[in-house]
């Protein structure tokens, strides 16, 4: 017993006598705490950029900063922002352009995206070069895809307005007028957006195992089945996790509404972020800028959150690998 | 023998069949592939044809499909001009996505070959953050970034917007790199590292040339979101001269409402690179894309 004891308590020598021996360079040093070393130019560029702008905007949101206003005459209001907020109109008005914009762009770039990844995984010839020109959207520079839209948009020398002028309508539409913009700049979302779910999507369709498949049409299942039961719950994850990232996309979405509209005529397209820019560097107002951004933030946060949770669930439930 | 010869008839027929139908799925899909092709490269062509396009096309009431003659005045006039300095933006624009490009693939690939092969204190909450970091909206950041990076001299600095832009992909950048190197063995690593390389060569010398189509996929959407990049921009930089190719061509738009035709003509030189780099790396980035995602 007192042996146990005894040993227990003596340390083995050689791990301290090494260490001893090891003079210290920075070479061991960094070897040793090698993990540090490498994120720390990542947490160093996060923290300037990202957590410092964070917490600032937050500590903004409680103050009544102006944009002419210096940091030492600027006051601490508490909630009034926020209660601010509550009563603004401009506010509810964005909230709910932002939903349309979000929930119109994200769906139907979705379908478009998810209808032609199922048609250009069939062995067709030509396959390569749709692909390309499928890509082409969004690899077209977002302020370049908004003011070539804006011209085509345009009610005196659009070509739009030319073509149906053409096929004998006499008054086309004012494409980005009161009635019509937010459908527009919906339109020109889903036509930048669709080929992201596009190639994300097909790339999804081509990882699931031909064999499947096969074994599948051994047992006599029909296209409808093949679809429902192997085809839909093998792409589920893959899908449900490119429609969040073009959710939160189109959501923070800032230079299309930008270029196309500044969120009018009036307030008929101000989305929050444009609404938020609006305020902060055009009206000035620092403080209920930096609200509107920690509300979005919280927003997103919020949803996003209960959506990855839904999904873990899902993925564990139906026993396929996470992404 | 009568018998089988039906069998064979019946085979035969239902062969016959399944193959009209495929014919049938592929013309009916080629059908809805040319209309959405069609719809992708409109807007496209569009802008190639205005800045092809003579420049009384532009004023033209009723303008047509095809331009009443190609030609590259457009082009030479906006190269040229004395008052719109094209070759400065698109210079600044070069070295900006050029300058985070190799940032990006630098620190991102230090950060994805921690997460994926060394065990630390704080690992997950790294990774768990890059992904939170992923939904900030771009709002958010605008204010106080303006007001530190003014405080750093960063205003008006390639230095600066290189610097928020490789932030701003890293996230991303180190999550689809961590996957990619997760799908390479580890026993080449192992085997380095036991004959005496250093971690930082084992990274350079054995991980990066293994991830070299990992690093194609995220090099290229460094370059492209860089080279796109909008709204950092227009808040950082107000100088003429420090002008990137997005707030160039937005300031152009204020200056000159009604010159489509000089507009249209940047805009294409500013989209053929990133166009042209998108269709030679897209290989790179569907492979890149896919590994990253589907591995642990």
């Amino acid at each position: 017993m007192s042996t146990v004891n005894t040993k227990l308590q003596t340390p083995s020598p050689r791990p301290a006598a090494i260490e001893e021996k090891t003079p210290f360079s920075l070479g061991n040093f960094v070897e040793r705490h090698i993990a540090y070393f490498l994120i720390a130019p990542t947490i160093l560029g996060i923290a300037i950029v990202n957590v410092y702008p964070l917490l600032d905007t937050v500590r903004l949101s409680f103050t009544n900063r102006l944009l002419s206003r210096p940091e030492d005459e600027t006051k601490f209001v508490g909630l009034d922002n926020y209660s601010a907020i509550l009563s603004s109109p401009g506010v509810w008005n964005a909230f709910k352009v932002s939903l349309i914009f979000t929930v119109a762009s994200v769906g139907f770039s979705f379908i478009i995206g998810f209808t032609l990844a199922l048609l250009l995984n069939r062995p067709l010839p030509g396959r390569g070069i749709l692909r390309s020109i499928f890509i082409i959207p969004w690899a077209v520079p977002a302020f370049v895809a908004a003011l070539t839209w804006s011209w085509m948009f345009n009610d005196q020398f659009g070509i739009f307005a030319s073509l149906l002028k053409d096929v004998g309508v006499a008054r086309p539409p004012i494409w980005l007028g009161a009635d019509l913009a937010l459908f527009s700049l919906t339109v020109v979302m889903i036509w930048k957006s669709f080929p992201f779910q596009l190639i994300v999507l097909l790339a999804g369709l081509q990882a699931i195992p031909g064999d499947l498949y096969e074994a599948a049409e051994v047992d006599g299942a029909v296209s409808y089945q093949k679809f429902r039961y192997i085809t839909l719950p093998l792409i589920k994850p893959i899908a449900m996790i490119s429609i969040l990232l073009a959710a939160i996309n189109a959501f923070n979405f800032f230079t299309i509404p930008w270029i196309l509209t500044r969120g009018g005529p009036g307030d008929a397209t101000s989305v929050l972020p444009i609404y938020t820019y609006t305020i902060g560097f055009v009206g000035g107002d620092f403080g209920f800028a930096a609200t509107m951004a920690v509300i979005m933030f919280v927003f997103i946060l919020i949803i996003g959150s209960l959506y990855l949770w839904q999904y873990l669930r899902e993925v564990d439930a139906s026993g396929a690998q996470r992404i | 023998m009568t018998v089988g010869s039906a069998e064979v008839r019946v085979s035969r027929f239902r062969l016959g069949r399944r193959q009209r139908n495929k014919l049938l799925a592929d013309v009916g899909s080629y059908i809805v592939i040319l209309i959405f092709a069609v719809i992708a490269l409109f807007p496209f062509l569009w802008m190639l044809r205005t800045a092809l396009a003579p420049e009384k096309d532009s004023f033209s009431l009723r303008p047509k499909i095809l331009p009443s003659a190609l030609t590259l005045d457009n082009m030479v006039r906006v190269i040229t001009s004395p008052s719109v300095p094209f070759l400065t933006y698109f210079w600044n624009s070069v070295v900006v996505s050029v300058a985070t490009t190799l940032l990006v693939i630098v620190v991102g690939s230090w950060g994805a070959y921690a997460l994926a092969r060394l065990n630390f204190k704080g690992q997950r909450a790294f990774g768990a953050s890059l992904l939170l970091i992923q939904m900030f909206p771009g709002v958010l950041l605008i204010i106080p970034l303006y007001v530190v990076l003014a405080k750093l001299g960063l205003i008006n600095n390639f230095f600066g917007l290189a610097l928020a832009y490789t932030t701003l992909n890293l996230p991303f950048v180190v999550w689809l790199l961590r996957g990619y190197f997760l799908s390479i063995p580890s026993e080449i690593e192992d085997a380095a590292r036991i004959d005496g390389c250093t971690y930082f060569g084992v990274l350079w010398r054995v991980v990066l040339p293994l991830a070299a189509p990992g690093l194609a996929a995220v090099a290229t959407l460094a370059f492209v979101n860089s080279w796109n990049e909008f709204l950092i921009a227009y808040v950082l930089i107000n100088d003429n001269d420090q002008k990137v190719l997005s707030i160039g061509l937005a300031s152009y738009v204020d200056q000159f409402t009604t010159d489509y035709s000089g507009l249209f003509a940047m805009a294409t030189l500013t989209t053929l690179p990133v166009v042209l780099v998108f269709m030679i790396f897209q290989r790179y980035l569907v492979g890149g894309l896919t590994t990253g995602s589907v591995k642990g």
